[in-house]
């Protein structure tokens, strides 16, 4: 770095007037010039088209697929359930799961500790991105 | 301070209304950023959106450390280079070399460049010539105003780089722009 041109840019910079000569007088306008933005601006309607945008992003989110997949795979099992119940001998019989009401509380327990941990595992990815947060940016 | 934190909060919240806000409070300075480093006219608007987008997302993640501002145009940076690369664009840097700078100075300007009377054009154009690294130094200092430290955390660069390259793009410019005077003289 040439120090006597570095100290000329910085007296240029502070308005210094006693600096004079070509160097100094091409500084002067490349500094005005410098100052006005790139040639260009987006449209009239910009932030209408990011927020159609960001919505429609947050919706996709939102739209569970898998859970609509579940529900509908889950009604059909009960519709095929029935309907074979209803075209064959089986007679059911719900007095196999009887004995499962004795441990009523240990299943429970199980659910509850099920989702703990699927949402404290949730929190410790999110704490992860957190840290790191423009890592994929 | 408090005015960006509320406004933050309250997009992180889904208000769009907020989101809009900050839209339009931060969308010049993301223009110009894109402007300076993708040349081409018709994909700048869409790099545009995209950076919002991305706001969008990672706001929730954005912990106050720096000005918002500075926040966006680090993202607004980083997906103009993206973009740069993902076209396979080389990214040039100018050597030290009193050869190359004179070779910077001596090289013909091209036409649309010389016709050009009006200075505040003259030295638009001759920006758009110098590597991206030095154009988006000048773009944070000059027009956006921005300090070191600031232009820092954008580029993720030493402040020392930094202040190397904002003194080499203004002398290269400086040098042609003497020379500009020089013909405009002589005619």
């Amino acid at each position: 770095m040439n120090q006597f041109e570095d100290d000329l840019q910085n007296e240029i910079e502070r308005g210094n007037a006693s600096y004079s000569g070509k160097d100094a007088e091409a500084y002067k306008l490349l500094f005005q010039a410098l100052e006005k933005p790139p040639h260009t601006n987006v449209s009239p309607n910009f932030a209408d088209k990011v927020i159609q945008k960001a919505l429609a992003k947050e919706q996709k989110k939102e739209s569970p697929r898998e859970f609509v997949w579940l529900i509908a795979g889950s009604f059909a099992l009960v519709v095929f359930m029935l309907i074979a119940f209803a075209y064959s001998s089986v007679a059911v019989n719900f007095s196999v799961l009887k004995p499962l009401w004795d441990y009523k509380g240990l299943i429970l327990l199980g659910a509850i500790m099920m989702v703990v941990f699927g949402r404290i595992e949730r929190q410790i990815l999110q704490r992860q991105i957190q840290r790191d947060p423009m890592a994929n940016a | 301070m408090i005015e960006e934190r509320a406004l933050v909060s309250r997009v992180i919240s889904g208000d769009m209304y907020a989101f809009r806000q900050l839209i339009k409070q931060h969308e010049r300075l993301v223009a110009h950023m894109v402007a300076r480093v993708v040349k081409v006219a018709e994909e700048r608007e869409e790099l545009c959106q995209d950076v919002f987008l991305k706001v969008h997302e990672k706001l929730k993640d954005f912990a106050f450390q720096s000005k918002l501002s500075t926040w966006i145009a680090t993202i607004a940076y980083r997906q103009a280079i993206n973009h740069l690369r993902k076209q396979k664009m080389e990214f040039v840097d100018i050597p030290a070399e009193e050869t190359a700078i004179q070779a910077f100075v001596d090289r013909a300007t091209p036409e649309n460049v010389v016709e050009e009377a009006d200075m505040d054009e003259y030295v638009r154009k001759l920006v758009d010539q110098l590597p991206v690294q030095y154009r988006t130094v000048l773009t944070l200092y000059h027009v956006e105003g921005m300090t070191y430290p600031e232009i820092c955390e954008v580029m993720n660069m030493p402040e020392g780089t930094i202040k190397n390259y904002l003194f080499r793009a203004r002398n290269l410019l400086k040098e042609k722009v003497k020379k500009h005077l020089g013909t405009e003289e002589l005619l």
